[in-house]
């Protein structure tokens, strides 16, 4: 659906030494829930920015459906509606004087009429859980979860096909962390969409991705399975990354002569392996 | 020495020019922190937990009750130099704090206003800077910075002013896990080689198993409190009020609830490896 070929990149146009990004190759398709992780300042908002033409390479391609996106005559509308972007604390971004017609904004800027707008922003708040009766509330009496909420509303209003989020959990407590990402997943599966985002939490990453990209000095250094980035030390460290707390455990404790069939990079997984193998144990 | 007595804060919320209601933000909290206690403070969105933490260096000030550093009441006027001076503060979200225009200038912010002698100033910025893992960005402008770049510079402005009791507020909310447990390393030096108070809150619970003693906030009153262990050994307590459960923690519980003689609770991954290869030994 949407690939980046040798993507780089500089924020200051004159000097190509000073690239944030280098040779950035990827593709994004349907079904894809993508968890991007990379030390602070490696380029992983900058990436981002490329996917809906906020930001334009220095050099490289960008193919929305195999249609060069940097092609003069190619229309960045199109881009900017089938690629929604979710900012970093997006509540800040907040700013009609009510829940709906904030919602509403991003269509009627896609040209949509006032009715229509109305309309799929009804749909998409109810989609992600506002209650009716917020509609009409000033969207600074939300809590942090709901104003998040309305956040991811205002681009689904958009209909989107690839949904883009700059550390969505950031900031949320367990309770409501859990339920945005629920919606995505949702997303994924109902709107037959794909959802990428940034993230600082390795844990989250590999409770809910299903494929991970690690960003490194401005370059994407691997993009595997969870289990298959988790289980990569070397790559790992090289990125000055973390692996969750469970995989530190089940590598230890592999390491110690435990039989485990394999690394586990969540809790479930983590207490199914062990429960199987202490059961054993115990057994004799 | 931190005496809150029965604080109540009431944020006035205008619902048009003349209409207004009020909002219960803290209700009837009493709490008294220690000299050099490493404390954290935990609950969920709307908790109390930013509210609370700006009562602390008198950002705010009480609708009933009392909030006093070291004797020194924070709703006296009077008083506000001196409370400032000894109260640092992180806020939790960098963008509404750097103010100067370059890294080097925010970080010298505070001590500049205390009027240091500047060859003291430029030395101190420095190793603050080097701490949080800025040194290439000392000339750079702040909105040249990433998220959690801006994170790092707001903690090192911090640091700069070496206050005797130091509030952050979700102050790793946008570092990767690596600068995350350098800071809370750094903190954690800064306890108890200074004796320097801190109050850390967070969501990110993995960081307060070391700390001295937990505090759950829900609904602006306090509904636990106490060492990590006594804290994370009732877990139903968390997930009520909707905090995160450290991923050992919950294994741990998970595993001994379902047959293995594990203590309640483990705290960290070491005690758990150690546990399970005993068990596994046995
Ligand atoms: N507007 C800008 N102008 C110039 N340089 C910038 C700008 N925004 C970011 N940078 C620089 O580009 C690099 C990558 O920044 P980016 O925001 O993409 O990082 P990130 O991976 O998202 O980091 P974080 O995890 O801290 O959010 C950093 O070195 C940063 O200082
Ligand atoms: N400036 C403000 N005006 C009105 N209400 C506020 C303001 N700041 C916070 N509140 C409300 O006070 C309560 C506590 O908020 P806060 O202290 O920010 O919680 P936390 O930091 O635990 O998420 C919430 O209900 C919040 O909506
Ligand atoms: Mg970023
Ligand atoms: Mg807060």
């Amino acid at each position: 659906m949407l690939k980046g070929v040798n993507i780089s990149f500089s924020y200051d146009k004159k000097s190509a030494s000073e690239n944030i990004l280098n040779d950035v190759s990827f593709e994004i398709n349907v079904g894809d829930f993508i968890g991007i992780i990379g030390t602070s300042g490696s380029g992983k908002t900058t990436l981002i920015k490329h996917f809906n033409g906020l930001l334009r390479a220095s050099s490289g391609e960008l193919y929305l459906n195999d249609k060069n996106v940097y092609d003069k005559n190619f229309d960045l509308f199109k881009l900017r509606k089938e690629v929604g972007l979710v900012f970093q604390y997006p509540e800040n971004q907040l700013f009609k004087k009510t829940v709906i017609e904030d919602t509403m904004f991003g269509p009627i800027n896609l040209g949509m009429s006032e009715e229509e707008a109305r309309t799929v922003a009804e749909r998409e708040l109810k989609f992600v859980g506002i209650d009716e009766v917020l509609f009409t509330a000033n969207p600074m009496e939300l809590s942090g979860g709901q104003k998040r909420s309305v956040a991811i509303a205002g681009v689904l209003a958009m209909s989107p096909k690839i949904i883009v989020l700059d550390e969505p959990a950031a900031g949320l407590d367990f309770y409501t962390k859990s339920r945005i990402f629920d919606l995505l997943k949702r997303i994924i599966t109902i709107k037959k969409m794909a959802v990428v985002f940034v993230s600082h939490n390795m844990e989250d990453v590999a409770n809910y991705a299903n494929q991970v990209w690690i960003m490194k000095q401005g370059t994407l250094i691997s993009k595997e399975s969870v289990q298959t980035t988790f289980s990569r030390d070397d790559i790992i460290d090289l990125a000055g990354m973390d692996v969750p707390e469970v995989t530190k455990l089940t590598k230890d404790l592999i390491s110690a002569g435990i039989p485990l069939k394999s690394i586990s990079t969540t809790v479930d997984e983590a207490e199914k392996n062990l429960s199987e193998v202490f059961k054993k144990n115990r057994g004799h | 020495m931190i005496r809150i007595e029965e604080l109540v804060h009431k944020y006035t919320i205008w619902n048009d020019q003349k209409e207004q209601s009020k909002k219960i933000a803290i209700d009837g909290l009493s709490l008294n922190i220690k000299q050099g206690e490493f404390l954290a403070i935990l609950g969920s969105n709307g908790s109390g937990k930013s509210t609370l933490a700006k009562h602390l260096n008198a950002l705010l000030l009480p609708s009933e009750g009392t909030v006093k550093v070291d004797d020194l009441d924070t709703s006296k006027e009077d008083n506000l130099t001196e409370i400032r001076n000894k109260v640092g503060m992180v806020f939790q979200n960098p963008d509404n704090q750097i103010i100067g225009t370059n890294v080097e200038e925010d970080v010298a912010f505070g001590l500049e206003n205390k009027n240091m002698p500047s060859d003291y100033i430029q030395k101190r910025v420095a190793e603050c800077i080097n701490t949080v893992g800025m040194s290439d960005f000392s000339k750079t402008s702040p909105t040249r910075l990433s998220g959690g770049q801006k994170q790092r510079v707001a903690i090192a402005g911090a640091f700069a002013d070496d206050s005797q009791i130091m509030v952050l507020d979700e102050p790793t909310s946008m570092l990767d896990p690596r600068s995350r447990s350098e800071i809370i390393g750094v903190l954690h030096k800064l306890n108890t080689e200074n004796g320097m108070t801190i109050i850390l809150i967070t969501h990110n619970t993995d960081e307060v198993v070391a700390a001295d003693r937990i505090v759950l906030m829900n609904n602006g009153k306090i509904v636990g409190k106490g060492s990590p262990s006594e804290v994370f050994a009732n877990l139903e307590l968390l997930r009520e009020i909707h905090v995160e459960i450290p991923q050992i923690i919950e294994l741990g519980e998970r595993l001994r609830k379902s047959g293995l003689p594990l203590s309640n609770p483990v705290l960290n991954e070491r005690q758990l490896v150690n546990e399970l290869t005993g068990i596994w030994e046995e």
